[in-house]
């Protein structure tokens, strides 16, 4: 049989659902914009009937749960598509800087710098005893090995700068897995105490976003904890972070409580932007420079044996026109400083040719301009360089179109996840609206039994 | 499908990026009037850019070579033509001479003879720059030296003074080192007219009469030579006009590889504006209406 005390009890039961129900609206519009905000939802139940004749009355409302309203697939999904954006990323911007290292297209570069040492060979050739072609070919030497130290240069300094990125990853990385770890230690005494961290697990979420854009990290749920896995070994373990750390060369994980450290070799981080940033020192800018070590190396004895050969003004032979290849022949190349010194040194004349007038060897080694030298003798210098740079522009237009590529899928999962986790702003007018509604009702019942109350108490 | 606030924002912000950068290409394009500012903007063009750049550089080098090599030949066939000239005077005395020239006669032609040795001598030192053009490879010395009694010393070698004028291919500049003041059995032009001029200061007819025919060699010797140099210098005007044609046509094909085409450019800019312009327009229309305009 209903009483008044139950009537109220629905009418307080409705005031108090609809009041949780339009805070949960309000923080969906408060978090509009907030990245990586799950909306949320009350999901809302009759409460236990009471049992009365002729049948069951309803005992009113109350929610069962605040949900998130969420698709584990699509968060799994652009786990993945961040470690691809995140490699290609840092791929694209070392890339970006080494185009520009390459970037032989405004005519002022080494291919410049070459064509013109080995012009000045055939001035020379024209005018061997003149003291004026002999200072214009050491400073055209002197311009191009400028040109060859430059670029080594710069290549040593990107990839020192990449080195530099490396270790900002890595703390990144560290800074993350311990976000994670105490996320994790957080929602795992939430559930213990059943409540549902909605907020800490959305936190969560982005963390491990994040630290996928860094590294390719594996994610395995274990119950209300996540644990985390960087090229098989392990980086969150529970609500403890393993501590990545790198030496300059290698990689290890240590585990802060016994203190054992496990090595984790490059070829297992191939995605994120640690993964790009190695693929870059390890492999690119490496290919870069011995290509241009190579070339370096192959001018420096080409033009050393030629020179040898020949005859100076004053008759000497076997002097070197550069200083010998050392182990980086581009970031060490110069001009024998004898050479610099002393001009009449330049052997143009050939070994059976008598200076002043001989022009034998000046011609030919003018001639090794077009010699196939490079790529086993199929290739010229100029062949060999212009070769070097297209394939710079190749890298980086890949670079560059893959990284447009990885964004749009991201952007086409992020709008995936939008659609199903996204908040809505018209959608929670519509709430407020409905549940404001509801209040109101709940409210007029309460007023209209206490209207109820007065009635009968006035009839006595 | 559920739309967002974020999803509008999202779509309309990459829209304006995506549109704004194309926007900004274009006007880049036109501005600089270049399509190629960097390797990866097209990395097969910027290999044949290189490789044009590379060929015009020894083009333009080997027409300067050409050039410097004409302008040497022709100095050298003026002082040949010269030396031409005074040996048949030479010749024309020797001549004259046994028909019976009087003392004074014999003196002043002796004196002509010595005059045109001198001459000759001088044709034969004559520089191109600093260059002996005459000395083979000892060309930072006078060729040729004389002592009071005229006889002669002749310093130069035969070395063979090349200049290249394609790749791998060389022209000699001097007849491949024939000395045109020497003929072949080895006389020297300047014993010859020594012996002239001893042979006029001592009366002897005989003995200038028999110089005549080596005269004769040394003429033939010199045009011989002068025709060498004449070969040379077609060969290098027909190399040097062959250069000049593969220049164009190289920078030709570097314009059409690195440059942009102005009108497409002015159309595309067009284009993108336009693009550009909507997609302000639709994103101010979409971002600014929600469902709280028409709440009360």
């Amino acid at each position: 049989m209903s009483t008044f005390s139950s009537i109220l009890n629905i009418g307080r039961s409705a005031l108090q659902t609809q009041q949780k129900a339009i805070t949960v609206t309000g923080n969906n519009i408060a978090n509009v914009n907030t990245p990586g905000y799950t909306r949320q939802r009350v999901e809302l139940a009759n409460d236990v009937a009471v049992d009365s004749t002729p049948g069951q009355m309803g005992g009113g409302v109350k929610v069962t749960e605040v949900r998130r309203l969420y698709d584990r697939f699509i968060t799994g999904e652009i786990r993945g598509e961040s470690q691809e954006l995140g490699e290609w990323e840092a791929r694209k911007q070392v890339q970006d800087r080494l185009e520009v290292v390459f970037n032989e297209t405004d005519d002022d570069g080494l291919n410049k710098a070459m064509s013109e040492f080995w012009n000045a060979w055939q001035d020379l050739a024209e005018n061997p005893g003149g003291t004026v072609e002999r200072a214009n070919l050491v400073s055209r030497a002197q311009d191009m090995t400028d040109r060859f130290r430059n670029m080594a240069d710069d290549l040593d300094s990107i990839a020192s700068e990449v080195e530099g990125r490396i270790d900002q990853a890595v703390s990144d990385i560290n800074e993350t897995a311990l976000e994670i770890a105490r996320l994790n230690k957080d929602i795992r005494r939430a559930e213990n105490l059943g409540q549902t961290p909605n907020d800490l697990k959305d936190q969560r979420d982005e963390a491990l976003k994040k630290l996928s854009g860094l590294a390719d990290v594996s994610v395995s749920e274990n119950g209300s904890v996540i644990d985390v896995t960087l090229g098989g070994e392990t980086l969150v373990d529970g609500d403890t972070a393993w501590e990545l750390s790198y030496d300059g060369s290698d990689f290890a994980v240590t585990d802060p409580g016994s203190g054992t450290s496990t090595p984790i070799a490059h070829d297992d981080i191939d995605s994120g932007t640690l993964g790009g940033l190695l693929t870059m020192k390890n492999d690119v800018i490496p290919d870069y420079r011995n290509r241009l070590d190579d070339m370096a190396l192959t001018v420096i004895n080409e033009v050393n044996a030629q020179h040898a050969a020949g005859r100076g003004l004053d008759n000497t032979t076997g002097v070197a026109f550069f200083d010998s290849a050392t182990a980086t022949p581009a970031a060490d190349m110069r001009v024998s400083q004898n050479i610099v010194d002393d001009p009449r040194l330049i052997a143009a004349a050939g070994a059976a040719e008598s200076p002043p007038g001989g022009s034998g060897n000046a011609l030919a080694i003018a001639d090794l301009a077009y010699r196939p030298t490079m790529s086993g003798g199929t290739e010229t210098f100029s062949d060999y360089y212009t070769g070097l740079v297209a394939d710079v522009g190749n890298d980086t237009r890949g670079a560059d179109s893959r990284y447009e590529l990885q964004q749009t899928s991201m952007m086409q999962l992020e709008a995936y996840r939008e659609e199903v986790s996204g908040v809505s702003l018209d959608e929670e007018m519509v709430n407020l609206v409905q549940f404001q509604n509801a209040y109101a009702a709940a409210a007029k019942l309460i007023s209209t039994t206490d209207e109820m109350l007065d009635t009968l108490v006035n009839m006595v | 499908m559920r739309i967002t606030q974020n999803m509008l924002t999202t779509a309309s912000t990459n829209g304006l990026a995506t549109s704004r950068g194309r926007f900004n290409r274009s006007l880049e394009v036109l501005g600089t009037g270049k399509r190629v500012r960097k390797p990866s903007d097209d990395p097969s063009g910027t290999r044949d850019i290189l490789r044009y750049r590379s060929r015009i550089a020894s083009l333009s080098q080997y027409q300067d070579n050409t050039a410097a090599g004409k302008s040497r030949l022709e100095v050298a066939d003026a002082s040949l033509t010269m030396v031409d000239d005074l040996l048949h005077q030479a010749r024309s005395i020797a001549v004259e001479y046994p028909d019976g020239y009087d003392d004074a006669t014999r003196q002043t032609a002796a004196e002509a003879v010595k005059d045109i040795y001198d001459q000759v001598r001088d044709m034969a030192n004559m520089r191109h720059g600093d260059q002996y053009i005459f000395a083979g490879h000892r060309s930072d010395q006078p060729p040729v030296s004389r002592d009071d009694a005229y006889n002669a010393t002749w310093s130069g070698d035969e070395g063979d003074v090349r200049t290249a004028i394609g790749d791998g291919v060389q022209a000699s500049l001097n007849a491949g080192g024939e000395n045109p003041f020497r003929t072949d059995d080895g006389t020297l032009v300047f014993d010859t007219l020594r012996n002239i001029i001893d042979g006029l200061e001592a009366g002897d007819p005989s003995a200038v009469s028999a110089e005549v025919d080596a005269l004769d060699d040394a003429i033939e010797q010199v045009r011989g030579v002068q025709g060498q140099y004449a070969a040379t210098y077609d060969r290098l005007q027909s190399t040097e006009t062959h250069w000049r044609k593969e220049q164009l046509n190289m920078e030709t094909l570097l314009a059409d590889t690195e440059n942009a085409d102005l009108n497409e450019a002015a159309v595309d800019l067009q284009l993108q504006q336009i693009a550009y312009e909507s997609a302000l327009s639709a994103t101010s229309n979409i971002i600014s209406q929600t469902l709280l305009d028409f709440l009360k």
